[in-house]
């Protein structure tokens, strides 16, 4: 466990010990602050071109959103199996055959740059 | 007699009837709209139509040939060149598009008031909130804008707002609705419903857009069974399950006092009532925003400024926030801490409402633990904007349906009556909000605007 979490709650406290609290966690003190270095990562890892400020508004309020998220780790979880989907479904084949689709001139309708019936994309051999 | 106050049904029949025609229908619904719209924001885009039901749809729902900008700014001129397959399907029906609904922004948020094309307004109350992410689709049935309207929902983007408005809100079963055509945002939660002016209006309008579709695998072959109610004016023998944990410290008394008169009214119709137990509800927010943050880090790296939509720069903030929050929790060190651990978590949300469906046919609980909030009020603090999910999430997060009724006001705001059903069982929920609905009438009240 990385931090403390101390609940007060808003309203008043309830009659019956309830079993959980709504409340707002007010007091959640992150003991693993996130560094503007791992903010920068991320957003590069995100592609997002996030400007000074907003760099330093992230990693306050995402290391506030990920302490409340390690209560998680109050939970044991090794015997259970992760649920991804559940529909239950996998391998959900179609047959291999040709069909109707988008037209060329359809697909590039929305494309913000075209050339002869092609997109233009942004060179892949030089640094951003 | 006001034609924009009938519901889906009543449309239909009047229609069949030759009480008024197609013409007229839509000519009431397009002066409502004149009326209203500039004050609501509800609709960004309004279709001129003149034939057909007109309805009004979520704008993160492609419709060929009309602008669909999912509320935000790097779509702000994006055309689809094909229908949504729920799009198709209303088409058939002799249905028609009067507008594109305002929303949070690809469905992120839970106040309308993430869309860059401005806030929507809540039709009770110019200054609360309508809900979201389907805040415009709720607000335009609310007032009379549209005869229903398509929403989606991820973790209560219809039921929350529905609730708000005071309108009837359908999630159905995960895999029940074909999600072709709607932009995604969590892939293994989305799902896209009717939001309606009464609760048969929602049962017909999810009977023409369920079904199989091969653009989705996910979409189940099994077809929806309806007509096939159990309960018509009582409900004897059904079995309702009360969850402690939902009425908990943080749920707003007024809202508490109302939901737990429509449980007795429930019971005074019949019903059996049981308490239950969701012991991981606590862990459910936590989860659910790994979950969907992580899908949509990975959905929203199409946004690549080449086939379509401008620079991701262009992306608003709880946008950026969840793809940061997703691409952090998918990453090299800390996958298995976050996103597995979540999805493990998530296990043992779904198992808890099996186990509780062992001893009762639905459950029911409140959609939201406050009625709309001031807008304005939330939007500094992103984390307590999603603990306001807590109801919602659970159910999404095990595939189940939802739906959201209407069963009374606390401090003049509607409050909606949440009825979750088993896997696949949108026929009990819906049957039970039908008896409950001809019992009570809380679907009749209309804002004035």
């Amino acid at each position: 466990m990385f931090y403390q979490l101390v609940q007060l709650t808003i309203s008043p406290p309830a009659k019956s010990s309830k079993p959980f609290s709504l409340s707002y966690p007010y007091d959640i003190i992150p003991l693993m602050k996130l560094t503007l270095e791992q903010v920068k990562k991320v957003a590069k890892l995100a592609k997002l071109n996030l400007s000074e400020s907003e760099l330093a508004k992230y990693s306050e309020q995402l290391s506030k959103i990920l302490s409340y998220i390690d209560q998680l780790n109050k939970v044991e979880t090794s015997k259970i199996d992760p649920t991804y989907n559940v529909t239950g479904l996998s391998n959900a084949f179609s047959p291999d055959e040709i069909r109707p689709s988008l037209t060329q001139k359809a697909a590039l309708f929305n494309a913000p740059q075209q050339d002869k019936g092609f997109f233009v994309t942004k060179g892949v051999f030089q640094e951003e | 007699m006001d034609i924009t106050d009938l519901t889906l049904t009543q449309t239909i029949k009047a229609l069949e009837n030759k009480q008024f025609t197609e013409a007229e229908l839509n000519s009431a619904y397009q002066k409502r709209i004149g009326q209203v719209n500039s004050s609501l924001n509800a609709f960004l885009e309004v279709i001129d139509t003149n034939s057909g039901i007109p309805v009004g749809i979520k704008d993160i729902i492609s419709t060929k040939g009309i602008k669909t900008t999912a509320g935000s700014k790097i779509l702000s001129s994006y055309i689809p060149q094909y229908n949504a397959t729920v799009i198709d399907r209303l088409i058939a029906q002799n249905v028609s598009i009067i507008g594109k609904a305002n929303n949070d922004e690809f469905a992120m948020g839970s106040s309308g008031e993430n869309s860059a094309y401005g806030p929507t307004k809540n039709p009770w109350d110019l200054t609360r909130v309508p809900g979201g992410s389907s805040s415009g689709s709720a607000a335009a049935v609310a007032a009379n804008m549209c005869v229903f309207s398509l929403g989606t929902d991820t973790g209560g983007s219809i039921r929350q707002p529905a609730s708000f408005c005071g309108v009837v809100g359908l999630k159905p079963s995960y895999g029940r609705v074909s999600r072709y055509g709607a932009m995604s945002m969590a892939s293994s939660l989305d799902q896209i419903g009717p939001l309606t002016k009464s609760v048969a209006d929602a049962r017909l309008v999810l009977d023409w857009i369920s079904g199989p579709d091969e653009y989705d695998s996910n979409c189940i072959k099994k077809r929806l069974t309806t007509n096939d109610s159990r309960f018509t004016k009582s409900l004897k023998g059904l079995r309702v399950g009360v969850p402690k944990e939902y009425f908990g410290v943080g749920l707003d008394p007024e809202v508490e006092r109302v939901i737990k008169a429509a449980i007795k009214q429930l019971a005074d119709l019949g019903a059996e009532l049981a308490e239950v137990s969701l012991p991981h509800t606590e862990y459910a927010v936590a989860t659910y925003y790994i979950i969907m943050a992580s899908e949509v880090s990975s959905n929203l790296a199409r946004f690549d400024a080449i086939r379509f939509g401008s620079d991701r720069g262009d992306f608003g903030a709880e946008v950026k926030r969840r793809i940061m929050l997703g691409t952090f929790s998918l990453s090299s060190g800390y996958y298995d801490a976050y996103f597995t651990k979540a999805a493990r978590v998530r296990t043992l949300i779904k198992q808890d409402f099996e186990k509780a469906f062992e001893k009762c046919d639905v459950i029911v609980g409140p959609v939201s633990p406050t009625v709309a909030w001031k807008l304005g009020e939330k939007v500094d603090d992103p984390l307590k904007m999603y603990l306001m999910d807590v109801y919602t999430v659970p159910p999404s997060l095990a595939g189940i349906p939802g739906l959201s009724v209407p069963c009374g006001f606390a401090d003049g705001m509607p409050v909606g009556l949440h009825l979750l059903g088993k896997y696949m069982d949108e026929d009990t929920i819906l049957s039970v909000g039908e008896v409950y609905e001809q019992a009570t009438k809380w679907h009749q009240e209309k804002p004035k605007l």
